[in-house]
């Protein structure tokens, strides 16, 4: 696949009338990177230099989103936004100690990986020569993925900022709740690579469309037949008012007051409403991580 | 990938030509010369080597160093001057990718000149052997070194 094609920097900047432009910034980069030891490079390791360029440029004009790419020399944009990109680092740091403090210590293996593994992108990203790569593994599974598009630090943070997202509102709970309600979900939940803020908040979301004390996310299985019964003739009008109103009161209950927040377990509730829909009575019972009476 | 090739300028292409023509003027003192269709032949050839390699050149290509480096030496004579300039320009970028970027460009046309002029006699082809050899020691080959530093003076 075509580098340049793929990144959707060509039509921002429409790359194909200034070759002429970006060639010596490759080449500039090319020989710092060589230290001049080699006036040639494997053509991958070629394209991903050219990556970074387009990926500091890419940055510098989305943090200053009017300009326009054609009114600049590439140099100028490319050196602006490796400033960016650099800014945008310690900003990211800044979100990583934020996720580590908010960790809402549910022992996950994954999770746990994960953190470890930004940690490390710290020290083995290469800004200056590989902005847009991603050098760490992230096995911990978003509720909401980042979107595959996002490339380097600001995939990093954009992941950060939804696992903080994510982070407070299973705070909201206690830890012993939590817990507990993970082990019904799933009683092998730290060795498994799965999202542990879906199952909270679902159950969470059944508890206050209930009108139940949605501190203590616990439901069992009357609560599992009314939740069923609530949305049975399904009627998607109706459904969705009681998504919005359940959200709403999430958010009032547990003070969750910034749009970030709201618009994040609004999403989740979208998701949600189409399984709700698709699943059988029996479904709920999982869906809800229903406690057994018996 | 294309779009990348399409970034280097096409004028390079005349550079390198000028290039070799500026580099007949040393060469000459030692009875070798390149014709025009050498240098054309020559500029192709490595176009063609980089695209089999999977790199890309930002100068000139490795051909002025070669030239510097191996016109005095004994082996050489007008008859395969272009010929063999060609397999050391093969050899060159094959053993840039093979040896995983380890080796500069100054120190593989250094170790190239040792073994051309010293053990393999002026034979491109041995010398592209030891070359590999020193890439991928035998494990019982003590005397091969060590892998990034392969040749030893002498």
């Amino acid at each position: 696949m075509s580098l340049l094609k793929k990144d959707e920097l060509v039509q921002t900047i429409n790359l194909s009338h200034r070759r002429e432009e970006l060639y010596p910034l490759l080449d500039r980069q090319v020989k710092l990177y060589t230290m001049g030891d080699s006036s040639s490079l494997p053509t991958e390791t070629a394209q991903e230099l050219l990556r970074s360029v387009c990926f500091c440029i890419e940055t510098h004009l989305m943090f200053n989103g009017g300009k326009s790419a054609d009114d600049y020399p590439l140099a100028q944009l490319f050196e602006e936004g490796q400033r960016d990109v650099w800014r945008l680092t310690e900003e990211t740091k800044s979100l990583f100690y934020e996720a580590k403090r908010t960790n809402p210590g549910f022992d996950s293996i994954a999770y746990r990986d994960t953190l470890n593994a930004i940690g490390t992108f710290f020290r083995m990203y290469d800004l200056r020569f590989f902005s847009h790569d991603i050098p760490c593994m992230i096995d911990y599974p978003l509720c909401h993925p980042v979107p595959e598009s996002l490339e380097g630090v600001r995939y990093i943070g954009e992941y950060l900022r939804r696992l903080i997202l994510e982070n407070r509102f299973c705070s909201c709970f206690t830890q012993q709740d939590a817990i507990r309600l993970l082990l019904v979900h799933h009683p092998e939940y730290r060795e498994l690579v799965i999202n542990l803020f879906e199952p909270i908040f679902t159950c969470a979301f059944g508890v206050v469309l209930l009108n139940q004390d949605s501190a203590a996310p616990r439901l069992d299985d009357t609560d599992c037949e009314w939740l069923y019964r609530l949305f049975r003739p399904w009627d998607e009008t109706q459904a969705r008012i009681r998504l919005r109103e359940a959200v709403n009161r999430l958010c009032i209950r547990f003070q969750l007051w910034d749009s970030g927040m709201r618009s994040y377990l609004m999403d989740t509730a979208e998701v949600l409403l189409l399984r709700l829909k698709a699943t059988t009575r029996e479904g709920y019972r999982g869906l809800f991580s229903i406690v057994s009476e018996q | 990938m294309e779009d990348l090739y399409n970034l280097i300028p096409l004028s390079d292409k005349q550079k390198l030509m000028t290039t070799l023509q500026s580099c007949n003027a040393l060469s000459a003192r030692y009875g070798l010369t390149l014709s025009r269709v050498d240098m054309q032949v020559l500029a192709e050839k490595q176009a063609e080597t980089l695209r089999n390699t999977g790199r890309i050149e930002f100068g000139h290509g490795p051909y002025e160093k070669l030239i510097y480096a191996f016109c005095d030496s004994l082996y050489l004579t007008q008859a395969d001057y272009a010929e063999t300039l060609s397999k050391l320009c093969t050899m060159f970028y094959h053993f840039k990718s093979e040896s995983g970027e380890q080796w500069s460009d100054d120190e593989l046309i250094d170790s190239m000149k040792r073994l051309y002029n010293g053990e393999c006699h002026g034979s491109p082809d041995l010398m592209g052997d030891r070359l590999w050899q020193a890439l991928h020691p035998h494990p019982n080959d003590e005397d091969m070194g060590e892998e990034d530093e392969p040749f030893e003076e002498g």
